[in-house]
């Protein structure tokens, strides 16, 4: 019964990690209806901004936490700027390759400056934890947990309580639309492209924390990200939360119960995406 | 100016018939930390080698490429070395399975082969009848093979009966688990648990709690750098009490050191910058001198110790006829940073360099890696947990 | 925007503006005379070296070809790793099973196909990023099962040595690569030319139109996975007798399945000769700056994809200035 509960423990404090990568991808794919397959490569930019901070200033991850958003949302901005907004109207495939050219030149720009090497940040709570009985629940973990939470509902404010968020959800339902009744769609397109990188990077410092910085972090988790917000369906924030927690949970579950099931969880994990598509669009929807 | 122009003039005679050792390592992609330190250690040992009056009385060239530890990158890279550069010898490799790839090359040209790293039993297959095949890095059952004595010296000394295997679930974590299962119960250990994870994805949760479930003496990891922390993490957060947490990842974490998680984490290496061994430590000094730093990859003594034996092979042979060459070579006998080198027959090739004796057991102790076994290397007592 | 139109957007003609000239056939023709050529051509000490070069394009050609005709259907598909893996393990166990090399090739690919039905047929209903991300799970379904599988059954996360192809002839190994390149263009033409272009392109551009016109979708999307796949296993194939050795991390790592991708898309879309020359261009470019810059050659090469789809958006096939899409093969 402890390891049961031990279990799901687990499997929710992963899922927090996903939850937070997938959220900034859900922005990007909903909103600029681009999808990117450099967005790991601002998780991992940063990861190195925070591994570098605090091997190089001192400074603790959590607390060059904003700083590392914004400078990273200024790149994400860069980047709309240079190149996502040049195929905005283009086939989705060329999208795709424009992303994944991205991709390549930021990790391997890393990997060219930094050299291939795993690196760690140390903490003083890196490996704090709450005990409750026998049961443990990792701080930092928990921390990407709330955060997750905490960032998707900001989120789900903004798009829904504020001017902004209505502006981009109308960009995002109509994009001609939107620009007949005077919304800036470029700018918001800006906006939400520059969001979606700074909360990768936001993921990224977390993941500096919890696991390591190098050059190919992002690719772990970028993979994952997707499926997860296909799973959700495309745009829709709250069911991030949900598809994080139910993949994380059921990895947890595969791991624990499963003989040798550490080889088995990634099976579980994209079997289960797989079979959710395919049942809903059996169910009508697309 | 008149004797630079006749330096030139010399070099450029010179270089007509001087000894080309081709390199190919994985400069890029995965395997890109091991090879560029094999690099460094390649380019220490050839200003040595000039030093001394080069190879055959000319100064030796190197001639490098990058495998971009892919197979199908390898393969052409290989070629262009042994047919277009012409190199008279091959050295470097690190990855197995691209070592596996240009086996068929290296056997359609006869290629000389003085190769470092590919520690993977199938490689010993691909290159069994090769002729000239001089193998540096101990084949991955030499490592096991030391890693059993190891925990016996345990078992006796600190009764650690339990062992808890965790495994990456790629090649490297899973080539033999189950020949490593059997031995360790051969040997009259409990395996209490034995499982899989994925490397890099930082989530050891279900793991360390089926670990505490098993309650093991020594957890027993094989698997990346990339594991290292998260998994000291997880055993921490969840309070999982341990004899020893040993692992065997190629390289470790940067820093690792200074972070306190690292605390008695075990390990095994080929080689530590701290060892006391006079070779490494005059290695360590170059080392320092040419670069400005200190490495903690293997690697670079390694391919350091490849190129100098190579260049020793040569010259004692008087020629580079392959044939001769080899012969010499087989008779190498000297002190490396790793202990003494010969070549010796291994389960399928012909010459086979470092072997079981040769791994070093450490442990992150303060902020160091300390060799704690064999005993007679041993510069502090090992922190057992139990 | 015009390039809307390539693809999503709805009025798009179905049918090619002008008739195929027998000139629109010239360029491939000449690229598969100087691929047969290759191995004769005077380059002095680089030949063997080259010959190697010249062995891989060819199978990405064949890659990124194979992709193209999924990609004509309107299923743009993360899975050619898959096919590609199956057919090299097809391949290796075949072999392994005892049967003979020439036989254990078709059955590989034709075993690959019928997987590929199987997903197909599955994933009928999905579409666009929906699909894309059914069959990248579906390649890691794949991938993570073969890992599992005991040893003994197919090598496990270790691998499995493959017997050298045509007994490790470099120069016989290259000419079987070009003959499946040539089959697999010949494939690719004959979609193009017969009234399965129609079917595809009427699916691409709205599964609603193509109802309407009568074109029987399930049929057509199941042929064009299974034509692709097995096509992808022949490269499976090559790949494994080339290089002795396969693994499950290597052959179905996403790497395989993005490449054909950024290939056709580089050379240019729905079309024959595009997606061949893409394959020839990058390579050569590849190994270019492998050669000048060496450090960093990748950040370049990230740099020339980000570059080339900003500038090239119909990939080096819109270069034929005045050739509107229809008229290309």
């Amino acid at each position: 019964m402890d390891l049961f509960v031990q279990t799901l423990v687990n499997g929710l404090l992963q899922s927090g990690l996903y939850a937070l990568v997938a959220s900034g991808l859900a922005l990007a794919v909903g909103v600029v209806g681009i999808v990117n397959f450099a967005h790991g490569e601002y998780l991992m930019i940063g990861a190195f901004l925070a591994w570098a901070g605090s091997a190089f200033l001192g400074v603790d991850p959590l607390l060059s936490l904003p700083v590392i958003a914004v400078a990273v949302f200024a790149i994400g901005a860069l980047t709309y700027r240079v190149s996502i907004r040049h195929v905005l109207l283009a086939p989705e495939l060329n999208q795709m390759l424009l992303t994944f050219g991205l991709g390549i030149l930021l990790q391997n720009l890393a990997l060219m400056l930094l050299g291939g090497n795993t690196r760690t940040v140390t903490t003083p709570y890196q490996a704090s934890s709450m005990q409750l009985g026998d049961l443990s629940v990792g701080g930092p973990k928990a921390l990407a947990f709330g955060l997750a939470a905490l960032l998707l509902g900001a989120l789900y404010v903004v798009l829904y309580r504020t001017t902004l968020g209505r502006q981009m959800r109308a960009v995002a339902q109509n994009r001609r639309g939107a620009q007949l009744i005077g919304i800036n769609v470029d700018r918001v397109y800006l906006i939400a492209f520059g969001v979606s990188c700074a909360l990768a990077a936001v993921a990224g410092v977390l993941v500096s924390v919890l696991l390591f910085a190098s050059p190919t972090v992002g690719l772990v988790f970028a993979l994952k990200a997707f499926a997860i917000i296909v799973m959700a369906g495309l745009g829709n924030l709250t069911g991030v939360l949900w598809a994080s927690v139910l993949l994380g949970v059921s990895e947890a579950l595969v791991q624990t119960y499963v003989p040798g099931g550490g080889g088995w969880s990634d099976a579980v994990f994209f079997l289960m995406i797989f079979g959710t598509l395919v049942l809903r669009s059996y169910r009508g929807a697309r | 100016m008149k004797t630079l122009l006749m330096t030139g003039v010399l070099l450029a005679l010179s270089g007509a018939g001087a000894v080309k050792v081709g390199v190919l390592l994985p400069l890029s992609g995965a395997g890109s930390v091991s090879g560029q330190a094999a690099k460094n250690g390649y380019q220490l040992a050839l200003d040595e080698i000039n030093k001394a009056g080069g190879v055959l009385g000319k100064p030796l060239e190197l001639e490098f490429a990058d495998d971009g530890s892919a197979p199908a990158k390898a393969v052409p890279e290989f070629v262009k070395l042994v047919t277009v550069e012409k190199v008279d010898f091959m050295a470097g490799g690190v990855s197995s399975a691209t070592s596996i790839a240009i086996s068929g090359p290296a056997k359609q040209y006869n290629t000389f082969m003085a190769w470092i790293g590919a520690a993977a039993v199938p490689v010993e297959d691909a290159f069994a009848d090769h002729p000239y095949f001089f193998h540096y890095h101990p084949w991955s059952y030499y490592n096991f093979e030391a890693i059993l004595g190891y925990f016996k010296y345990l078992k006796t000394y600190k009764k650690a009966k339990n062992i808890a295997i965790a495994y990456e679930d790629g090649p490297f974590g899973s080539a033999g688990i189950d020949a490593t299962v059997d031995a360790f119960k051969k040997a009259g250990f409990n395996v209490v648990m034995t499982e899989k994870f994925k490397t890099g994805s930082g989530n050891f949760g279900p793991l360390v709690s089926k670990a505490k479930a098993a309650k093991p003496d020594i957890l027993y990891w094989v698997g990346y750098d990339t594991d290292a922390l998260p998994l000291a993490t997880e055993i921490k957060q969840q309070n999982l009490q341990l004899g020893l947490l040993y692992g065997t990842p190629p390289s470790w974490p940067v820093g690792f050191e200074k972070n306190s998680l690292s605390d008695n984490v075990a390990g095994l290496s080929l080689w530590l910058s701290t060892s006391p061994n006079k070779d490494s430590r005059t290695f360590v000094a170059a080392y320092k001198k040419k670069y400005g730093t200190v490495t903690d990859e293997y690697f670079a003594p390694l391919a350091y110790v490849n190129l100098k034996t190579l260049a020793a092979a040569i010259n004692r042979a008087g020629t580079t006829d392959k044939a001769k060459v080899a012969a010499e070579m087989a008779k190498t006998n000297v002190s490396t940073p790793f202990g003494q080198l010969t070549f010796s027959p291994s389960l399928k090739t012909k010459y086979q360099g470092f072997k079981a004796g040769n791994w070093l057991h450490f442990q992150y102790l303060g902020d160091a890696r300390v060799p704690v076994f064999p005993i007679k290397f041993a510069q502090k007592p090992m922190v057992y947990g139990k | 925007m015009s390039a809307r139109n390539v693809e999503g957007g709805t009025p798009v003609r179905t049918a090619p503006r002008r008739e195929i000239t027998p000139g629109a056939a010239l360029p491939l023709l000449g690229f598969l005379l100087l691929a047969a050529l290759f191995p004769f051509l005077p380059l002095g000490s680089r030949a063997e070296f080259l010959l190697q070069i010249a062995f891989f394009t060819l199978v990405a050609g064949i890659m990124a070809l194979s992709w193209d005709i999924l990609a004509r259907s309107g299923q743009v598909s993360l899975a050619h790793a898959a096919f590609y893996g199956l057919g090299a393990y097809g391949y290796a166990l075949l072999l392994k099973a005892g049967l003979p090399w020439l036989l254990a090739m078709p059955v590989a690919a034709l075993l690959a196909g019928g997987v590929s039905l199987i997903l197909g047929a599955v994933t009928m209903r999905l579409s666009g990023m929906y699909f894309a991300i059914a069959t990248l799970a579906f390649t890691e379904v794949v991938r993570t099962i073969i890992q599992n599988l005991p040893e003994s059954v197919a090598g496990g996360a270790t691998g499995l040595l493959v017997p050298a192809l045509l007994g490790g002839n470099s120069r016989a190994q290259y000419f079987l690569a070009w003959g499946l390149l040539a089959f697999t263009v010949l494939v690719s033409l004959a979609v193009r030319l017969t009234r399965l272009h129609f079917a595809f392109a009427a699916i691409r551009q709205g599964e609603e139109t193509a109802r309407v016109l009568g074109v029987s979708i399930v049929r057509f999307k199941l042929l064009a996975f299974f034509i692709s796949s097995s096509l992808a296993a022949l490269a499976g194939v090559l790949y494994a007798g080339k290089t002795f050795f396969i693994n499950p991390l290597e052959t179905f790592s996403l790497a395989n399945s993005i490449a054909p991708l950024t290939t056709s898309i580089f050379g240019g879309l729905y079309t024959t000769l595009g997606p061949v020359l893409g394959a020839g261009v990058l390579r050569v470019a590849e190994e270019l700056l492998h050669n000048s810059v060496k450090n960093g050659y990748l950040v370049v090469y990230g740099l020339v994809l980000m570059l080339s789809i900003l500038w090239l958006p119909r990939g080096l096939m819109g270069l034929r200035r005045g050739r509107k899409h229809g008229g290309d093969l």
